[in-house]
């Protein structure tokens, strides 16, 4: 066998060993073991056993596929759920508009609004570049998606249809605006979703690496 | 306990030290991964695959104990190096305060058990 062949069959081994690590580490892991192995690939080159039998020990001496993955498992850092601050947070920042709104009119939807975005900002779970989204997609989440598609689309159709006829389409004017702003509404409404989404599978991500996490070293 | 069992006590205590060992190697110098690792490799009984030893560093670096930085190399691809960091200094001394109390101890009581009747 060739010296790529060889490696290639090991990185296939680890790979497929790998295959019930979460995503993340599974890729560094295999960036790791692929980095040894062009370092020493590269020292082998060097010296004078250069050679399959040099790969052969330097992947003998990388271990069994199946025990680094062991040893990654031990080493794993579980996924945290998200906690019910980063929860209240999502559900405000998507909710809290409509259900102000609702039960208050427009300042229970800035009560719902300002409680969500404050929240996010309180969490330490999120980037800032993720808490600048989740404030702009939407502000007040649903509540602005249909506020967006209440106001301006009925009135756009009504003056659109007057340019063609006369007033007696401005009548007719809410239902083709009705079929315009269902599908205008879903649409609108993924960017508020999407957002949540988002932020829900962020609150969950490990720790950045800049971030020290105060717990045992052994394990 | 029973006989036979220090072997296994033993490789618990190897697994619970090792990343305190990583941490010293790294004690006022920067090394590479391949570097470290084959180094604490080479250490007699440290670890039994060098590939083991990655999983620990990648850990090591998301708690925050070491940092990575990538630099160009004149023999290959680039090299990815890791230092301590603050916090993994300070995990350090904390370690070796209490691993050279707890190693006099075991020492004193290994060699003088029998004489230190009250």
């Amino acid at each position: 066998m060739t010296d790529d062949r060889l490696v290639a069959a090991y990185l296939r081994r680890l790979r497929r060993a790998a295959r019930k690590l979460p995503r993340a580490q599974r890729q560094e892991l295999i960036e790791h073991i692929t980095e040894y192995i062009a370092e020493s690939r590269a020292a082998g080159a060097s010296s004078a056993e250069a050679g399959p039998a040099e790969l052969r020990n330097a992947l003998e001496r990388l271990g069994e596929p199946r025990d680094i993955v062991a040893a990654a498992r031990g080493h794993q850092v579980p996924a945290r759920r998200p906690g019910g601050l980063e929860i209240a947070a999502v559900l405000l920042l998507l909710l809290g508009g409509v259900a102000g709104l609702i039960l208050l009119g427009i300042p229970g939807l800035l009560i719902g609004l300002g409680i969500g975005v404050v929240l996010m900002w309180v969490s330490r779970r999120w980037s800032w570049p993720d808490k600048l989204l989740g404030t702009l997609v939407f502000p007040g989440g649903l509540a602005a998606v249909l506020l967006i598609v209440s106001l301006p689309v009925s009135a756009q159709v009504c003056g659109g249809s007057s340019t063609s006829g006369g007033a007696t389409d401005c009548t007719g004017g809410s239902v083709p605006s009705l079929w315009l702003s269902i599908p205008l509404t879903l649409a609108l409404a993924i960017g508020p979703i999407a957002v949540a989404i988002r932020l829900l599978t962020r609150a969950r991500r490990l720790p950045d690496p800049g971030e020290p996490v105060v717990t045992g070293l052994a394990g | 306990m029973v006989a036979g069992d220090a072997t296994n006590q033993i490789a618990q205590m190897r697994r619970g030290v090792l990343p305190y060992c990583v941490l010293a190697m790294l004690r006022g110098t920067e090394r590479y991964g391949f570097e470290l690792v084959r180094a604490l490799g080479s250490m007699h009984g440290m670890v039994t695959g060098e590939g083991t030893i990655y999983p620990l560093l990648a850990r090591l670096r998301r708690q925050g104990l070491v940092g990575t930085t990538w630099q160009e190399s004149d023999t290959g691809p680039p090299r990815r190096y890791y230092r301590l960091t603050k916090t993994g200094e300070i995990a350090l001394t904390e370690f070796t305060a209490a691993w050279t109390q707890l190693r006099d101890s075991v020492d004193d009581l290994l060699a003088n058990g029998d004489e230190r009747r009250p």
